[in-house]
């Protein structure tokens, strides 16, 4: 559904992405990788907001390059930094995305969709008065108009806070199906609860791609856990540099997750995040 | 389309900027601060009296250009960006969807936001109507001009917000894009105002501020086509700026320019290109071959109704009211004979002077005017509330003079419009009174009164007596200021002021500065008399005495037994 085929970016001399190849299914998909590492560019890609330097992509068979606008009627976009209209009200932001989508009689879904995200009461207020997680829920909401075939969503938790976050999560996870939504971000719990599927980005190339499980069971067997007394941890942790994955507060002492076998540590089935970890720093 | 303009529309009006809009086009009306544009010079004449409906509506389109525009540009571009810096905040999701940076949206922006600014101004414009000097003077004529009107006004801001739109686009900054635009519009305004209309380049500015010297005789313009062709020449050059901003959008963004966006750009362009062209091509047919001097000196002839000479002096109203300018003593044209079967036809010879070289105040040479109206109106009915006020202001003046003069028709001529022409002239018909004075009655009294002795065979001084007279029975404070004036001339007083000026720069040495005003203090038509001239004055001042002695209808009536005796 969607394909991307040495596809390339550059920034003057920046190279953010190089001779990406990917393939995405149906379901939410999870684009995982560190800061920096090409998600948005290929994501604003995807959206025909970016021309690739090279390669290809496509979505549903058309090119990214060539068929802007039949790829921009099936998309749904949140971007990363999602602000709306300022002058308008919630109501009347999503009226005009609605218009801009080419949405006919956009009037009950546009109901719908408040009620779906829990906007219905604020829907008169400008959007400038509006909190973060408010602006989220507005922006996954303008993402949905129009029933989009392909949903793209750029680091949607990012600066929520805890109880947002998981609220937002909640609605990413229902939002599969027949959909193709790709998710974007650097936090490990967002992919973990909600994609089945998942590539990870790292220096504009993709270093896993597959099922999420597949991924933990890449490092099955090779990471350990090992209690280090909390007097010793900075010397241990220099020492150990860069196979640590995880460090975990217990009383008078740390359980440090290491890639690789450690004298005094057990076998531990890895976490996600164990296995994303590892996967970026082997 | 319909939607996404709504949806701008109310983004617009949420902006502080439209009560600005408000405020200053209502203070623009209600002061009637915008300036008429005259043939002749290209400077700003008076402003304008905004007498009928379709004057009115005329001075929002006009309002829109020369110091107006300065003033109206920052509010409009104001309102504009604060529409387009919006986007800037929702530009992703702008641009992902399939309209989000398509003409139609640029269209529908640039239609709310033009429409919004249009709406103000109509309304500020209309609360000049609650001005009482306004509505009193104010007829309906000229109404079917006003969606004509409008439409241009919308056409002329579209540009403004076209322009606003390019430099927006290509520097992403709300107040670089209001410093350009506001700096262009001021950049037009100062080339307009540099020097007189001596040049076609000159020529061309001027109509174009002027959208074709639009006014009550011409509501088309003087030349029709050149009017309707430059308000095609803004919708080009909108279209040129709209395709411009999407073009400089894509090309930021790394993309390909899209055929719909290059065709755009290519339809504006040709539309601009060859509505410019031929406006250009309007004027110049209307440029005749030969030189004023030349047809002063009977080296040419005035065959066709040319509007402007070689050199840009003004020759022929064209159009309902056509005026026309002619050596004294020379021919009617054949296509001037023509009218007179059917349009009243009236000639004044020694109406001023024409200037015969360019550029320069001399060498003038007497003209004979030709005026031309139909055989029912003798002048627009868009002027009939301020005529009526004039004939109201000047009937005590009237009855006084019957004294020497029985009747006195009063003749409206327009040159005042056309030419810059300001005088009141008396002639076998009556008196020919500039249309321009009838919008500023503070202006025309003592020349009007002056003009009006012309007739009473006494001397000058005589005639200065009767001229406070006819004033004393509408103006009594202005005489009084008179009197005031003329004793101090009686007195010497201007004359010792001269003499001790005369001493002081005697007594300077080089690190003195010394300010001498000896201007004439008393009106005009006066001064020429009496200023430095203590004998003039003392024998005013006793025409005056013996006028009050005598009862000043009996004096003059003797005055006048006098001269036939």
């Amino acid at each position: 559904m969607i394909q991307a085929e040495a596809l390339t970016k550059n920034y003057g001399s920046v190279q953010a992405l190089r001779g990406v190849h990917l393939a995405i299914e149906g379901g939410v998909f999870g684009l995982l990788g560190p800061n920096g590492a090409g998600k948005t560019t290929f994501i604003r890609i995807l959206a025909t907001l970016l021309p690739p330097t090279s390669g290809k992509a496509s979505v549903f068979g058309y090119d990214v390059v060539h068929d802007r606008i039949p790829i921009r009627k099936m998309l749904g976009y949140l971007p990363q930094e999602f602000g709306a209209y300022p002058k308008l009200t919630g109501r009347e932001y999503l009226a005009y995305i609605a218009a801009l989508k080419g949405v006919r009689r956009p009037e009950r879904e546009i109901e719908r969709l408040l009620s779906q995200f829990g906007l219905t009461q604020i829907a008169r207020r400008r959007v400038t008065s509006y909190s973060g997680g408010m602006l989220r829920r507005l922006g996954i909401a303008q993402a949905l108009l129009g029933s989009p075939k392909v949903l793209l969503v750029d680091e949607p938790t990012g600066g929520l806070d805890p109880e947002e976050r998981v609220r937002f999560r909640e609605f990413l996870m229902g939002l599969g199906g027949e959909r193709v939504v790709v998710l974007s971000t650097h936090l490990v719990e967002d992919v973990a609860m909600a994609c089945d599927r998942l590539a990870v980005l790292n220096q504009g190339e993709i270093v896993y791609q597959g099922r999420t499980r597949g991924l933990i069971e890449l490092f099955q067997g090779q990471v350990y856990e090992v209690e280090v007394p909390e007097e010793e941890v900075g010397e241990k942790l220099a020492a150990w540099g860069k196979r640590v994955l995880t460090t975990q507060r217990r009383d008078a002492s740390r359980a440090v997750r290491l890639l690789g076998e450690v004298e005094g540590g057990r076998p531990v089935t890895p976490s996600l995040e164990d296995a994303y970890l590892a996967l970026i720093r082997s | 389309m319909g939607l996404l303009g709504w949806i701008e529309v109310k983004a617009v009006v949420k902006q502080p900027a439209w009560i600005l809009l408000a405020a200053f086009s209502a203070w623009v009306f209600w002061e009637r601060l915008i300036p008429a544009i005259r043939l002749e010079s290209p400077l700003v004449g008076p402003m304008l009296p905004l007498s009928s409906l379709g004057e009115w509506s005329r001075a929002m389109l006009l309002a829109l250009e020369t110091w107006g525009g300065v003033m109206f540009a920052p509010v409009i571009v104001l309102l504009a960006t604060g529409s387009f810096s919006s986007e800037l905040g929702h530009q992703e999701v702008l641009l992902s969807t399939q309209r989000g940076s398509s003409l139609q949206l640029a269209g529908a922006k640039l239609m709310a936001i033009t429409s919004i600014a249009t709406f103000l101004i109509v309304i500020g414009a209309g609360v000049a109507v609650l001005n009482f000097s306004i509505r009193g003077t104010m007829v309906p004529a000229g109404w079917q001009y006003i969606p004509l009107y409008l439409a241009f006004t919308w056409i002329r801001i579209t540009v403004w917000v076209a322009l606003t739109m390019f430099f927006f686009s290509l520097i992403r900054s709300r107040w670089g894009a209001t410093a350009i635009v506001v700096a262009l519009q001021l950049a037009a305004y100062m080339i307009a105002t540099q020097g007189r209309m001596s040049s076609f380049r000159e020529l061309l500015h001027i109509n174009l501020l002027s959208w074709n010297f639009v006014s009550p005789f011409a509501p088309l313009g003087i030349i029709p086509t050149a009017f309707f062709l430059q308000g095609l020449l803004m919708a080009g050059l909108v279209i040129v700026l709209l395709g411009a901003s999407l073009w400089v959008r894509w090309r930021l963004l790394g993309w390909q320019v899209s055929t719909s966006t290059k065709g755009a750009f290519v339809l504006g362009v040709l539309l601009a290109a060859g509505t410019g062209g031929a406006i250009i091509w309007e004027l110049q047919n209307q440029i005749a071959p030969f030189t004023v001097t030349e047809l002063w000196a009977e080296r040419a002839t005035l065959d066709r109704p040319y509007i402007w000479s070689k050199d840009f002096r003004h020759l022929v109203f064209p159009g309902e009211y056509i005026a026309v300018r002619l050596p004294v003593g020379a021919p009617l044209p054949a296509w001037v004979e023509k009218w007179t079967a059917t349009k009243d036809l009236h000639r004044y010879d020694n109406v001023g002077a024409m200037i015969l070289e360019k550029d320069a105040m001399e060498p003038l040479a007497p003209q004979s005017l030709i005026l031309i109206h139909s055989l029912e109106h003798p002048y627009p009915p868009e002027l009939e509330g301020m005529v009526r006020r004039f004939r109201h202001e000047i009937q005590t003046l009237l009855e006084r003079a019957q004294i020497w003069r029985e009747e006195v028709k009063i003749i409206f001529a327009w040159p005042g419009e056309a030419f810059f022409f300001r005088d009141i002239f008396s002639t076998t018909e009556g008196l020919l009174v500039p249309v321009s004075l009838l919008s500023e009655p503070d202006l025309w009294p003592w020349p009007f009164v002056w003009a009006l002795t012309a007739t009473s065979g006494l001397d000058e001084l005589a005639k200065c007596y009767l001229s406070m007279y006819l004033m004393a029975g509408r103006y009594i404070e202005e005489v009084t200021g008179v009197l005031a004036w003329l004793h101090e001339e009686a007195e010497g007083q201007p004359l010792r002021k001269l003499e001790q000026a005369r001493q002081a720069l005697e007594r300077i040495d080089e690190r003195e500065t010394i300010r001498i005003t000896m201007g004439c203090s008393g009106p005009a038509v006066l001064c020429r008399y009496v200023h430095m001239k203590p004998e003039a004055a003392r024998r005013i001042l006793d025409h005056w005495k013996q006028g009050e002695a005598m009862g000043h209808e009996n004096y003059i009536r003797s005055l006048l037994e006098g001269r036939r005796g």
